[in-house]
């Protein structure tokens, strides 16, 4: 559910309607497929169904009625809960990629550790890659081998496009009204310097 | 009980004219650990290796080899402990050109002055334990690129160093090459007990190591246990 | 080529970086060396009968000799020129190749060496004129009566002059377009340098020259001017033609050693035997003469009265003084050779010394190449000339003399050889210095 996820990150500054939610989440994740207000709206009723989030109150100022939503404590905690874990390598298909941009951009948005995300997931990347390596002495065959360099080389992909994002978010500097939200945000793995 | 690190950097700093290579940058490395430095090109992590090795002094900053202090030791006493306790492997062209395979290998026990015969069937039975046999008297002119590091691994083995350096050994290899002398080095520090520390740009070299050290702009971003 | 093209390359053949600069300018010192000496000759030759010069510049048997002994002095410095024409190839083949790669064809690559060489050359000529009056005015008229030894110049010395930058201009620019000959251009960078291997005439070469000398020296009556010109021509070209032989033969001996410095000393001097061969015939020049002045001072002092000592004794003197010029010239473009070698192979030394070794070790290492490119060729003359004159000598005088002069002679040989390598290696560590540090370690 890697939209529902981006929906609660999206929610971490502030309450919001649909509208408000779609915009924002074209804007922070402006490289990637547009969210459409179907989904937006089915999304919403799902994550309120799984009391992820809830209505803060319903707007009437002018035209239609607007509901605005805001996160639960169990939502919010599932959002940072989100943006700390990496993402698995190890799924079929390996790591997916909308997935890999969309947490590494809200975590940039929220300023919430950009370049920890980065690293945590630098570190799993690697050992997903390390797993790879085949028993010391075992039979390589033509099967395995195949199989294991497109997952070592899609992993590499991946590991080199993080340390472009990493440059970059190095370069960038925070974003622009980001608001530091994650004070309690899941204890790292990995020790972070810099 | 906790070894003694046999490699310890202590907020090195160094800067190319007036450009910051390595900003204040700490790191210890364990007996028999493998250590990956990875980062793009220009990051600081040739620089840090050269410090590590003795190579250059930092403008400031302490490194410690085998809890001896850098900083206060001779050049001589420098390049004795490069061809003792610590050996360096590099990208290419690192074999004296003058000399052939089986000499080169032999090179750092000669200029210790070990008696030639013994050295060079030392240096013979090293070749041999990295599949180099061949090569012992070709000149490094002859090599291809994955010849000539086999012969450098076998030279960096053969005092039994307790630390070794690697500066990009596979860079000039293509991908099974690669993964060959990587698999080379790895089992053979490891036979030895030597620590390895390897800065690389090549996601699959660092995937291999225990810890994965990640430099950005002369500063480490990120510090991954792998293993 | 179009006006403009031809002013492009004459600025590019002029513009250029410290080390074209250092390389000109080496060549050009070689050029003006040999240019006074050229001219000291022309002045000796035409030098009116007149009071207060040294009996071997006022005899006029004795004249020819002395301006043949002046003239023999050109050979070391023509051996500068030609080993700073052949400095800084690194550089100037990566210039070259990026001029190629912008479109630059071979001929105009020629042409800009040419160019270069000519510039060089003829600078150094020009300078050969005001350089002579420069000592015309100390060793003439600023020396007392009877010693005066550069007479005035006069017209023969101007036309001389002007001969000279013609001559040697062109000269220099010919072959400064065939030193690029060596060194294949591309476009992508350089084909590495191979040390080229020592041709078939390189091997003919002194043994023609030998067995000419031999002949003239057998069947030619020793008196006649034949014989007086030839000898010598005979013997240079075979001493400086079996230079690189000797060098590989001692390369080869020396690399079969088993001490590491010895052996790495031996194959870096086998890595280009030409460079050192050239030196070594000069060397042994020096040699010689060490060997026959060792054995003329002994038979000079013992048997002469005090008057013909003294001529004999100056004539020594100077012959001595002009030996040990050509061994410093000899050296300095030893160390010319070194250096380059040394800044070539860059990334060799950084990596030797990042390995194993201190910037120490391989200073001694360039040491032991120099002796051993100094000091078997300044021995083996040392005993050549001591051999023959002591020979002569002997037969008239006796052999007890000969025989002590003998520690004499190899004494003088062997200080000057390792004096010469000794202040080599010093000049070059500069060189090995700027080399061992690992920012060459990546350098390609």
């Amino acid at each position: 559910m890697a939209t529902g996820d981006a929906i609660l990150a999206l929610l971490l500054p502030g309450p919001k309607h649909g509208y408000d939610l779609k915009r924002a989440h074209d804007e922070w994740f402006s490289g990637l497929r547009p969210l459409a207000f179907g989904q937006v709206y089915s999304t919403l009723s799902r994550l309120q169904r799984d009391e992820l989030i809830q209505v803060a109150q319903t707007e009437t100022a002018d035209g239609p009625e607007r509901t605005i939503y805001e996160l639960t404590p169990t939502g919010r905690a599932q959002a940072q809960g989100w943006l700390a874990e990496p993402v698995d390598p190890n799924g079929p298909g390996g790591a997916p990629a909308d997935e890999l941009i969309r947490k590494t951009l809200a975590a940039y948005r929220l300023n919430s550790d950009p370049s920890g995300v980065v690293a945590r997931q630098r570190a799993v990347h690697l050992r997903a890659m390390r797993a790879l390596e085949p028993e010391r002495g075992a039979p390589e065959n033509l099967g395995s081998s195949v199989t294991r360099d497109h997952r070592r080389q899609h992993l590499d992909a991946d590991l080199r496009w993080l340390e472009l994002t990493g440059e970059r978010i190095r370069n960038a500097g925070p974003a622009e009204g980001a608001v530091h939200l994650m004070n309690d945000a899941s204890p790292p793995k990995e020790q972070e310097h810099g | 009980m906790a070894e003694n690190p046999v490699l310890v950097l202590e907020n090195i700093q160094h800067a190319y004219h007036r450009t910051l290579a390595v900003q204040g940058v700490s790191l210890s490395v364990r007996p028999g650990e493998v250590l990956a430095v990875t980062g793009p090109s220009g990051c600081g992590k040739s620089t840090l290796l050269h410090v590590a090795a003795g190579l250059i002094r930092p403008q400031s900053g302490t490194a410690y080899l085998f809890g001896q202090s850098l900083a206060a030791t001779s050049d001589d006493d420098r390049a004795r402990l490069r061809r003792s306790r610590l050996s360096l492997v590099l990208q290419f062209g690192q074999l004296v050109p003058e000399l052939n395979g089986l000499d080169n290998v032999a090179l750092p026990l000669l200029l210790e002055g070990h008696d030639p015969k013994e050295a060079r069937k030392l240096a013979s039975g090293w070749l041999e334990r990295c599949g180099a046999t061949e090569l012992a008297e070709a000149e490094p002119a002859e090599m291809s690129g994955g010849q000539a590091q086999r012969v450098a691994v076998a030279r960096a083995l053969i005092t039994g160093p307790q630390l070794i350096l690697a500066d990009e050994p596979t860079g000039s290899l293509d991908s099974s090459g690669g993964r060959q002398l990587l698999d080379l080095m790895l089992t053979e520090a490891h036979k030895a007990g030597a620590a390895l520390v390897v800065v690389t740009h090549d996601n699959t070299v660092a995937a291999r190591a225990d810890r994965e050290i990640h430099l950005l702009d002369g500063v480490i971003v990120s510090e991954a246990v792998l293993a | 080529m179009n006006a403009s093209t031809r002013q492009f390359f004459w600025e590019m053949s002029g513009r250029s970086t410290q080390v074209d600069r250092r390389r000109s300018l080496r060549m050009s010192f070689g050029v003006a060396g040999s240019g006074v000496f050229s001219l000291a000759a022309i002045a000796i030759l035409t030098a009116q009968n007149d009071f207060g010069y040294v009996s071997y510049v006022s005899d006029g048997g004795l004249r020819p000799g002395t301006a043949f002994g002046v003239l023999v002095m050109i050979v070391p410095f023509v051996l500068f020129a030609l080993q700073a024409l052949r400095t800084g190839t690194a550089a100037r083949e990566r210039r070259l190749a990026a001029l190629s790669l912008a479109g630059a064809t071979r001929s105009d690559l020629r042409r800009l060496a040419l160019l270069e060489g000519t510039r060089a050359a003829v600078r150094g000529a020009l300078a050969s004129g005001p350089v002579y009056i420069a000592l015309w005015v100390v060793l003439g008229p600023g020396m007392p009566m009877g010693s005066k030894i550069l007479p005035t110049p006069g017209i023969a010395v101007v036309l001389g002059w002007i001969g000279l930058v013609v001559v040697l201009g062109a000269a220099g620019g010919l072959l400064a377009q065939q030193a690029t000959h060596p060194a294949t251009v591309s476009p992508l960078g350089l084909t590495r340098r191979r040390s080229r291997p020592l041709t078939l005439i390189g091997s003919i070469a002194p043994i023609a020259s030998l067995v000419f000398t031999l002949v003239i020296f057998l069947f030619v009556h020793a008196d006649s001017f034949f014989a007086f010109l030839l000898l010598p021509l005979g013997a240079i070209t075979f001493v400086v033609t079996a230079g690189p032989w000797l060098v590989l033969l001692i390369g080869k001996l020396a690399a079969r050693q088993g001490g590491l410095l010895t052996m790495l000393a031996a194959r870096r001097l086998l890595a280009d035997v030409r460079t050192p061969g050239r030196i070594v015939g000069v060397m042994a020049a020096v040699g010689v003469v060490f060997g026959i002045v060792s054995v003329m001072l002994a038979n000079v002092t013992s048997e002469y009265s005090a008057d013909s000592r003294q001529f004999y004794l100056a004539g020594m003197g100077a012959v001595t003084l002009a030996a040990v010029l050509a061994a410093v010239v000899a050296t300095s473009a030893l160390v010319v050779g070194a250096t380059e070698q040394i800044l070539d192979n860059a990334r060799s030394t950084a990596v030797f010394v990042a390995l194993a070794a201190s910037p120490d070790i391989v200073s001694r290492i360039v040491r032991r190449q120099m002796l051993l490119a100094a000091l078997p060729p300044t021995l083996i003359g040392a005993l050549a000339g001591w051999g023959f004159y002591g020979y002569v000598i002997g037969v008239q005088y006796g052999w007890p003399l000969v025989l002590l002069t003998f520690p004499l002679a190899i004494g003088i040989a062997v200080l000057a050889a390792t004096l010469a390598a000794l202040i080599a290696t010093q000049s070059v560590r500069p060189a090995i210095l700027s080399t061992s540090g690992p920012e060459n370690l990546r350098t390609v």
